[in-house]
């Protein structure tokens, strides 16, 4: 009897969190209908987009430089190490830089990024929400997410492919001071190999990934910060929701991506 | 003018409002009363669009607000400033940006206009020197000071205040209902205050209603209360 119960309760409860997690899930695509409306009407404000693009650039590209030159280092190091084994050490070169370019350089990037301007704009938005200042947003007569949330989805869109583009530049020279030090070769060996074996393709296979990434990660985190409750405690609380979401969706939605984008042009 | 009638509104089975007939009068200051949790607050949040009723009519200036969409919502709401509990400044912003907002938004005035004009409003509410001085940097009362003269400053007709004297010590509190009459005169405001703060409601307002668990139990004047035979406002006005 009693066991029956449980398993009636717990089927209960599955049911239930399934129910709460599509109208999650509608609203949150309601939320990115409206974005995509009011950009679509043109009201973008260029002022708080600039302003935007300096604090999420400000903010995450000292963590993500550091992210790719030690993967640049470290992929030249084990590089070195297992191309000699196959006898191709002279290789490293286009190792470094083809995982940088259509896989690591977006995928790190993202992640990074996720963690500190993701996080910020869910924090941001979510204290201003349990102050009352997005409700005092409508109340003046404004939309809330022209005002609010489309300068920081814009921002993410343009900002975020420029990091990628520069940490992929700063992890090819870590893997640079390794090829010259570690592995003897010549500076201009190494940048002449990085540069033959770098394809058109192979860079904009990585780097479209980077456009999808942008916009996942801040309708997630601006969608989080909006849904924001719970005085101090719930911004952290729906902070941490964020950055979790944003990398399972970054990670995820990578894999899909890579698996079509090789399908049209591997 | 605002026309409240047959005013209905329930949280799933709770019932918040129930049957709330009220009319405000151009220029007037309405306080409304009642103990934490009387439904104050929800009926404000009616009177903009936060809430809707689920049954009854409210009338704004002859308007039926309760048939509003949110787009008429976004233009009506600029005849209406409104005072947040905890004032909800942006804290992103200065004191002279935030009280600046709702012109920058809704008016195309000149800089040197919208600077006068925040200078005004600032000398009104009697804060000086703070313009440049963000909302984490001012006190509670200071930070009410700001919020009011950011509702006011559209010079819109309407002012609606939850609770402005909360979080406040006495002396603070009689001076922002002081300040809610001064203001409202002065913009010539039809103004809705709720408050449990019985002696500064009293002294301010041209009527008073008091609600008790979501029915209005009495509504008029000072005068006219204190002659109302029901034991609930008695044992309230006490
Ligand atoms: N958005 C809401 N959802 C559910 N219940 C609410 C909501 N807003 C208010 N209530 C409930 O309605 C009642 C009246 O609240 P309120 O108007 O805030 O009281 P007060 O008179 O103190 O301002 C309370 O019991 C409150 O819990
Ligand atoms: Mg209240």
């Amino acid at each position: 009897m009693n066991r029956s119960n449980h398993s009636f309760s717990f089927l209960g409860q599955f049911f239930r969190h399934a129910a709460e997690g599509l109208a999650g899930l509608g609203n949150a695509l309601f939320f990115l209908g409206s974005v995509i409306k009011n950009i679509a009407r043109g009201k973008i404000r260029f002022g708080e987009v600039i302003k935007q693009i300096n604090e999420q650039g400000m903010q995450s590209v000292v963590v993500i430089a550091l992210t790719s030159l030690a993967s640049g280092v470290v992929l030249a190091l084990q590089g070195y190490v297992t191309m000699s084994r196959f006898g191709a050490k002279e290789k490293v070169a286009s190792l470094v830089a083809l995982s940088l370019v259509r896989e690591l350089g977006p995928v790190f990037s993202s992640l990074v990024f996720s963690g500190k301007a993701g996080a910020r704009m869910t924090a941001e938005l979510g204290a201003m929400n349990v102050n009352n200042q997005i409700t005092a947003t409508r109340v003046m007569g404004v939309d809330p997410i022209e005002f609010l949330v489309v300068p920081r989805m814009v921002a993410c869109f343009l900002v975020l492919p420029i990091l990628v583009v520069f940490s992929e530049v700063i992890g090819i020279m870590g893997g640079y001071l390794i090829g010259v030090t570690d592995a003897n070769m010549p500076g201009a060996f190494y940048i002449n190999q990085t540069l033959r074996s770098l394809d058109y393709v192979d860079f904009f296979s990585g780097f479209i990934k980077t456009f999808f990434f942008a916009i996942l990660i801040s309708w997630t985190c601006c969608y989080q910060g909006f849904m924001t409750t719970g005085g101090s405690l719930g911004v952290g609380k729906y902070t941490t929701k964020a950055v979790a979401l944003a990398y399972i969706l970054v990670v995820v939605s990578n894999t899909i991506l890579t698996k079509i984008i090789l399908t049209f042009w591997g | 003018m605002i026309n409240i009638s047959g005013l209905y509104k329930s949280f799933s089975h709770q019932e918040v409002l129930k049957d709330i007939n009220l009319d405000i009068a151009q220029g007037e200051i309405l306080a409304i009363l009642g103990e934490s949790g009387a439904g104050k607050s929800v009926l404000l949040q009616h009177l903009i669009g936060l809430l809707k009723p689920d049954k009854g009519m409210i009338k704004i200036q002859e308007k039926d607000i309760s048939l509003f969409k949110e787009k008429d919502w976004l233009s009506l709401r600029k005849k209406i400033g409104y005072l947040f509990q905890d004032g909800a400044l942006y804290d992103f912003m200065t004191v002279f940006e935030n009280v600046a907002f709702p012109l920058k938004e809704h008016t195309k005035l000149s800089d040197e206009v919208i600077s006068a004009k925040v200078e005004e409003v600032l000398k009104t509410v009697d804060l000086q020197n703070v313009e440049e001085k963000y909302p984490s940097e001012l006190s509670g009362g200071m930070r009410k000071r700001a919020a009011l003269a950011r509702a006011v400053i559209l010079d819109s007709g309407f002012l609606f205040c939850d609770e402005p004297t909360s979080g406040l010590d006495p002396i603070r509190s009689r001076e922002i209902m002081d300040l809610i009459k001064n203001i409202s005169r002065k913009f010539n405001t039809t103004t809705v205050i709720t408050s449990h703060d019985m002696k500064n409601s009293f002294r301010i307002a041209d009527k008073l209603a008091i609600i008790r668990d979501g029915e209005l139990v009495a509504k008029g004047t000072a005068q006219e209360l204190k002659f109302i035979n029901d034991v609930f406002v008695k044992e309230f006005l006490k």
